[in-house]
């Protein structure tokens, strides 16, 4: 690295934090924090206060489901208003008791009803819920689950008069649905248990899940005692290598995107003929490079710094290593540098931001691929296609980073490895781009072809 | 050791098009060389390969005793033809940019002079879009000078300049010859070129055609004009035996001879139109020169 390269790379620094779209970006993180607990305290008063009302159909022989649900919409209606400022704070629910002699047609007007707006939906309640008929046990092999329907479990197993239905044409309002399943599933739940004298305790027992993950072994060198590592958070070790590759793919974005335009625009205004006087084309796109990637980081750490003050807020940064987010580090420098020389490349290929555009889609396609890989890996982080993403120096940083964030921890020449692959790739991709540009920075007004680029590419 | 030496220099675009075709050049250290040819000659991808922005296809190419990329290219200006300047930054920044890529790091000081050297007093606090073409024009070549280089190179550097303007140029450039400074400007100006230039290089379709001084090249052209003024402004008669071309500039007329065409013949003639006031053999101007080689009626002559 020369010490032009790092004048270069300031100055292309110090022009981009003078940008407006950089202040902006700076100015709108706090600011979309800052907006977001407003909205969020604003809007917390602003709730749906409209009654909503329900239909109750009650089979059962003495109707107590359906009084107990008249009795617990009472109870809720009146605990949902604020003791201080008197205020109500939820919507009312309304049930009523519909006459049901003929079934069918006090569906279907209960149906109407909902589908005109009156109601919100019509709970039906089975003739056999507390004590339901023995279904005979099927002697056809246990048909698998239809993923597609949840529910189609639940009545291949049950009688339909043994069930309570819920009907609704608002599926996406699940406060209804919740508040009758909660007031009759233990009271149904319960009167079952009682006639059948099993207690809920005796049924976890036996068909309760019964696989519990376990941390590794590992014995105490002194008192021999075998103890368990601590188990870990499945859900954590998921989210947090995707929630840390897109926050890379966000900055690496960031600082690259503008460099092919950034290196258009200098063809264009005919400066490369000065620097090209005093510089060679490999440092300037080299400077140029390294002053969109320091962009791009300065950004990303106050975004990142951002994250970290919301996630401590959360209580949930301990979630995170000390060698995870080090990793981290290196690999978000190590993409930036790497995606941002295919966005350098680019811009010496083009002549003008129209072709650039058609140049940038494949460019952008090669940072998105590793997202796709995200699966696989999740699924096997040591397998073929985790080691052939970590030796393959487009995608190496974000597989890395996704393999670092799910155990067992890869060997530990593996991400170093995948810095060296990254580093010589971007070393030619700068090579490339200094020379396409020594070539064709005269070149406006019309596009190179394939064929000259890759001349320029072997004879310079 | 020269400043520049071009050893058989050849420069071909896609392919076909020879931009620049067996160029041999020497300009000695300390000289104020004039580089001139037509549009499309080959004088800036000339000045371009000095530059090591473009490589040659063939030939060598020493700058400053150096045949590649090396120190010496720190002690290289260049001022391109087509001239721009980050808009949005400001002079001194601009300046101190520039200079820093050629390794020097001026001071305030240095700038300030420089600045006041080419009249632009106080100006280098504002933003290079507040400038006028010519003043920026004025900014660039500081930028070139600011490095202190051993040989610089400008390209058309009076284009788009104001007569106040050029004159301001003019007396850096001779004040650079006069510090032991090497130049080598492009320049479609006769006028400047002869005037100002130590020796003069002339390139037309990539091949030199001239090269010499000024008097060295007006001697290869030697006693084929003649000016003539006659007595009570009357006018010298349009055809004349031995007279190939009748240039007026109004105070006197250039008559053009054919080759051999005796002049005492000439002034035999004129003598029996009536008076003559001035009768001079002069030696072709170097835009007549110019003219001769690459006017319209080059091809013409050269193929006869």
């Amino acid at each position: 690295m020369t010490g032009k390269t790092l004048v270069i790379a300031r100055r292309e620094f110090m022009a981009a934090v003078k940008t407006k779209g950089f202040i902006v970006g700076v100015i709108l993180m706090p600011l979309l924090m800052a907006g977001g607990i407003i909205i969020q305290t604003l809007t917390r008063d602003i709730v749906d206060l409209s009654t909503k009302k329900c239909a109750v159909i009650d089979r059962s022989p003495d109707q107590q489901l359906s009084a107990l649900l008249l009795r617990a919409a009472d109870r809720r209606n009146k605990s949902i208003v604020d003791e201080k400022t008197g205020h109500q704070t939820k919507p009312k629910f309304e049930l009523a008791v519909v006459e049901a002699s003929d079934v069918d047609a006090a569906r279907f007007r209960a149906s109407e009803q909902i589908r005109g707006g009156e109601l919100m939906a019509m709970v039906e309640i089975g003739p056999d819920v507390l004590s339901p008929k023995q279904k005979e046990p099927s002697t056809q092999p246990m048909a698998l689950p239809d993923r597609s329907d949840p529910y189609a479990a639940i009545e291949a197993l049950n009688d339909p008069d043994s069930l309570v239905y819920y009907t609704t044409n608002r599926p996406t309002y699940t406060e209804l649905r919740e508040f009758v399943q909660q007031t009759l599933q233990p009271r149904i739940v319960s009167a079952r248990l009682n006639q059948s004298q099993v207690t809920i305790d005796a049924i976890t027992q036996l068909a309760g899940s019964l696989v519990v993950p376990r941390g590794l072994a590992e014995k105490d060198p002194v008192t021999n005692v075998v103890t368990f590592e601590p188990r870990k958070n499945e859900i954590v070790i998921i989210i947090m290598p995707i929630v840390m590759v897109m926050l890379m793919f966000i900055v690496v974005l960031v600082g690259a995107s503008p460099l092919t335009t950034n290196i258009i625009e200098e063809k264009q205004l005919r400066i490369a003929e000065v620097l090209l006087g005093s510089v060679s084309p490999f440092q300037l796109m080299m400077g140029k490079l390294l002053g969109g990637v320091a962009t791009s980081l300065t950004l990303g750490v106050i975004y990142v710094s951002g994250a970290f003050v919301v996630a401590r807020q959360l209580g949930v940064l301990h979630l995170l290593s000390p060698a995870l987010l080090g990793w981290f580090v290196v690999f978000t420098i190590v993409a930036s540098l790497m995606y941002g020389a295919l966005f350098v490349v680019a811009g010496a290929a083009a002549t003008n931001i129209k072709e650039a555009q058609a140049l940038v889609t494949p460019m952008m396609l090669i940072v998105v691929l590793p997202m796709f890989l995200i699966g696989p890996i999740l699924s096997d982080p040591h397998g073929l296609i985790a080691q052939a993403g970590t030796f393959f120096p487009l995608s190496a940083p974000m597989v890395m980073m996704m393999r670092l964030g799910i155990p067992p921890a890869p060997p530990w020449w593996h991400p170093i490895a995948a810095v060296i692959l990254s580093g010589l790739m971007t070393i030619v991709l700068v090579w490339v781009a200094g020379r396409v540009f020594r070539a064709g920075f005269l070149l406006v007004g019309r596009p190179a072809s394939i064929r000259e680029l890759i001349g320029w590419i072997l004879r310079g | 050791m020269p400043a520049i030496e071009l050893h058989q220099v050849r420069k071909i675009f896609g392919g076909d098009f020879v931009a620049v075709d067996d160029l041999s050049l020497i300009v000695p250290d300390g000289a104020l060389c004039g580089f001139i040819g037509p549009n499309g000659s080959g004088k800036t991808t000339t000045l371009r390969m000095i530059m090591r922005i473009y490589a040659p296809d063939h030939g060598r190419v020493v700058v400053l005793g150096d045949a590649q990329h090396g120190p010496a290219d720190d002690r290289v200006g260049y001022l391109p033809e087509e001239r721009m300047l980050y808009k949005s930054m400001r002079i001194d920044e601009v300046l101190t940019y520039l200079s820093q890529l050629k390794g020097h790091k001026p001071t305030s000081a240095e700038i300030n002079d420089w600045l006041d050297r080419l009249q632009l007093p106080g100006v280098a606090k504002r933003r290079v879009q507040t400038l006028s073409k010519g003043q920026t024009q004025k900014i660039q070549l500081i930028a070139v000078l600011l490095a202190k280089p051993r040989l610089v190179l400008l390209d058309e550097p009076f284009s788009g300049l104001d007569p106040v303007n050029a004159d301001v140029l003019r007396d850096a450039i001779l004040e650079l010859r006069r510090q032991g400074t090497t130049v080598l400007f492009s320049t479609h100006d006769m006028g400047v070129a002869e005037r100002m230039c130590d020796s003069i290089v002339m390139i037309h379709k990539g091949k030199k055609v001239l090269d010499g001084t000024v008097q060295q090249i007006q001697q290869q052209y030697a006693v084929d004009t003649v000016r003539v003024r006659l007595s009570g402004g009357a006018r010298v008669p349009g055809m004349l035996r031995g007279v190939e071309r009748v240039s007026d500039f109004g105070r006197y007329t250039e008559l053009h001879l054919m080759r051999e065409a005796d002049p005492q013949e000439v002034l035999r003639q004129l003598q029996s139109a009536g008076p003559i006031a001035l009768f001079e053999i002069a030696h072709p101007s170097l835009h007549d020169i110019f003219v001769r080689i690459a006017g319209p009626g080059a091809e013409a002559e050269a193929s006869a």
